[in-house]
């Protein structure tokens, strides 16, 4: 430690730079947060090319096409993935697609019934002809498997706990040969394998993804080679669905503050390193 | 006696199945094809059924607390209570859809749950300011490539400026998907020489002896 | 009344779990262990259902090969016997092989042979960016695969294989530590969101 006082000090404010309580960083994560919610930013939000080219596979399949939807996520992961599964249904329902709800996870069909489907605006549809929801699917992979191949091997009766056969919408939907686009909205890399797997290989279903953002540096290798046409990279890609279809809400409002979240966290990259480089270039200076 | 209790019937199982299911992908054989299914449909039983394994589990683990004394054996006592309430209440008919059920899952587990996996925001926060060094140039590499990916999944790197995004693209795009195809591959590798490892018996831990 | 109640639980929850960052405490423990409790409850009836629906409905409809599935099934349960235990593998064997059979039918079409495939992208024919971004793809990829690859030492000039693929890697890790603080960000936005508008706005009459 050097003598002078001026040295001294710099020593003090690195040292404390570097102990600084975390709880501080946290009160500005906090801040960085809220205040977007309280007061939006008004950010402009750009379209990428996978969000673009769900939207254009979507917009180009004929009236009355039956969609697989995955509900993929259970409640931990809703706030990124819920998003893009409300404005994906959303815009299946605007050009009269048909989807059928199935999950894989425990309470993922829950959670579509209970915080996607009453957000719908779908004027005149009706539960049995123009969705359907199956409900859980127990079995991981091979219950997929059985479901591709006769879907009422395993799912004989729906969410409601009606005979699949009774639903006016399923009487001609027997097997995945029968879909014409699967849409996954998953919280792990796990599920939409399983489902280029037993789905897109099997019966050339084309496969959509709604993803978390931590998934796309593995997903996009598959956008790449075309196997997945198209992904939404979480509240990002909501959010600029969200704008494509006109039907602004949670995601867009809500891309402010992960702006400012980030800036904070490049924020507190910076001083660390500015605090190392400084720690080092003292070291140096002590040395000679 | 002991050959019914050895791992060579748990193998034989493992074996028959696998080869089953590969067999009728690429041979549609009506009698297999119709075996493979019940099979599945046999999986997904066993599935549902495994959750039972998790109550017992639990609540084993919470009365041994108990026997113990633990200071945690309280917290576990309120945890089965918790459960049970769940299961009554899910139990209610039509299951899983009354409206005691959804109150308890709407105000009780999708806050705590979303919460658990939020407050994960605060610890990158803090980890990326107390660890994240450019020490070396692998890590100022990590850095630099974090930095511009960030910019494309954040709308304000575009505000402010169109490169940064564009720069971030054109690694997603190029060299990330090189190292992340390389990675894919590698793991897929890795699974089918497990796959075959589990298939011929030499993973002791999924054969069990 | 309820919903009032219920939107209190759910903030005192948030908040209860969120004082963590302050200190560990006794609120945080509860909030903990209900949810522990909750997810563990939910699964059980989720699998009851699931075991009537697809076990007991089709045996009480007269499908009697399901019987035996169920009795496969009910032998996981022997897990718990010091004598039957081993039964208890059976099914768990079935489960395995089943997995097994069903993922590794495909992995090699769409993990492998597609990806590469899809790696060996025109270098003529393109313009000079892209041709170069091909090249630059191509290198990243073998250079990771090499990476992997421990059947030969990569020594002498070969370690410079070794040092691409230790570069690339660490894009990809940056792409993935980018990709993990957005999806923490907006996790957390989530919670935030409900607190700020669900609770506080309509408290202050914001609404």
């Amino acid at each position: 430690m050097t003598e002078t006082k001026t040295g001294t000090e710099k020593q003090d404010i690195l040292t404390k730079i570097e102990n600084l309580d975390v709880r501080i960083i946290y009160f500005f994560v906090i801040i960085a947060v809220a205040y977007p919610i309280i007061s939006p930013l008004g950010l402009p939000i750009p379209t990428s090319e996978p969000t673009m080219d769900i939207y254009d596979f979507i917009e180009n399949l004929p009236e009355g096409s039956v969609v697989l939807v995955g509900s993929e996520v259970g409640a931990g992961a809703w706030s990124e993935i819920g998003p893009s599964l409300n404005i994906l249904m959303q815009h299946l329902f605007d050009n009269n697609l048909k989807p059928i709800i199935i999950s894989s996870v425990v309470d993922g069909a829950m959670m579509a019934e209970m915080y996607t489907i009453p957000k719908m605006i779908a004027p005149g549809k009706v539960y049995g002809t123009d969705w359907v929801n199956l409900g859980y699917l127990a079995g991981a992979e091979p219950g997929i498997a059985a479901f591709a191949t006769q879907i009422t091997s395993v799912k004989p009766v729906d969410y409601f706990d009606t005979p699949v056969e009774d639903l006016e919408m399923m009487k001609n939907v027997k097997s995945a040969a029968d879909f014409d686009l699967a849409i996954i909205c998953t919280w792990g890399d796990y599920e939409y394998l399983q489902y280029l797997r037993q789905y897109a290989i099997r019966f050339d279903v084309p496969i959509v993804v709604g993803a978390k953002s931590d998934m796309i540096p593995g997903l996009h290798p598959f956008y790449e080679s075309k196997q997945v046409l198209g992904y939404l990279n979480g509240l990002r890609g909501a959010g600029e669905y969200e704008i494509l279809t006109g039907h602004l809400g949670y995601a867009a409002a809500s891309l402010d503050a992960s702006s400012t979240y980030h800036l904070v966290v490049f924020a507190l990259i910076v001083i660390g390193n500015l605090a190392m480089v400084a720690r080092m270039f003292t070291k140096n200076k002590e040395g000679t | 006696m002991s050959f019914i209790r050895s791992r060579y019937i748990n193998i034989g199982i493992i074996f028959i199945t696998a080869f089953l299911m590969v067999f009728t992908y690429f041979f549609d054989i009506p009698v297999l094809a119709n075996l493979v299914i019940f099979i599945q449909r046999t999986v997904t039983l066993i599935a549902a059924l495994t959750l039972g394994w998790g109550a017992i589990n639990f609540t084993m683990l919470a009365y041994k607390q108990v026997q113990n004394k633990t200071p945690t054996a309280p917290f576990h006592v309120y945890a089965v209570v918790v459960m049970l309430l769940m299961i009554v209440t899910g139990l209610i008919p039509p299951l899983l859809k009354s409206p005691q059920f959804l109150w308890m899952y709407n105000n009780v587990e999708v806050p705590a749950d979303q919460t658990m996996y939020a407050m994960l925001a605060f610890f990158v926060a803090s980890s990326c300011f107390r660890a994240f060094r450019a020490r070396s140039k692998e890590s100022l590499v990590m850095l630099v490539a974090g930095t511009f990916i960030i910019f494309t999944n954040i709308p304000i790197g575009s505000t402010i400026s169109p490169v940064l995004p564009m720069i971030g693209n054109w690694i997603r795009k190029y060299p990330m998907t090189g190292a992340s195809r390389g990675f894919n591959i590698c793991v897929a590798l890795g699974s089918l020489g497990i796959t075959l490892r589990i298939l011929l018996g030499r993973e002791k831990a999924v054969t069990g002896e | 009344m309820w919903d009032i109640l219920g939107n209190w639980i759910s903030v005192f929850l948030t908040i209860a779990i969120m004082s963590f960052v302050i200190d560990e405490n006794v609120f945080y423990r509860i909030a903990e262990y209900t949810m522990v409790g909750g997810t563990v409850g939910y699964a059980i009836v989720t699998g009851i259902k699931v075991v009537l629906n697809t076990g007991i409905s089709p045996i009480m409809g007269g499908d009697t090969y399901m019987l035996l599935a169920f009795v496969v099934g009910l032998l996981i349960f022997t897990r718990y016997s010091k004598q039957y235990g081993y039964l208890s593998r059976w099914p768990i064997a079935l489960m395995v092989g089943s997995g097994l059979g069903v993922a590794s039918r495909a992995i090699p079409e769409v993990s492998i042979i597609a990806q590469i495939k899809a790696s060996f992208l025109p270098i003529v024919g393109v313009s000079w960016g892209i041709a170069i971004s091909n090249i630059i793809l191509l290198i990243t990829l073998i250079s990771t695969l090499l990476y992997f690859f421990m059947t030969v030492e990569l020594k002498g000039s070969l370690r410079h294989i070794s040092v691409t693929g230790r570069y690339s890697l660490m894009i990809l890790f940056g792409a993935y530590w980018g990709g993990q603080l957005a999806s923490r960000s907006t996790l957390f936005i989530g919670r935030i969101t409900f607190l700020i508008k669900d609770f506080l706005f309509p408290m202050l009459g914001l609404a």
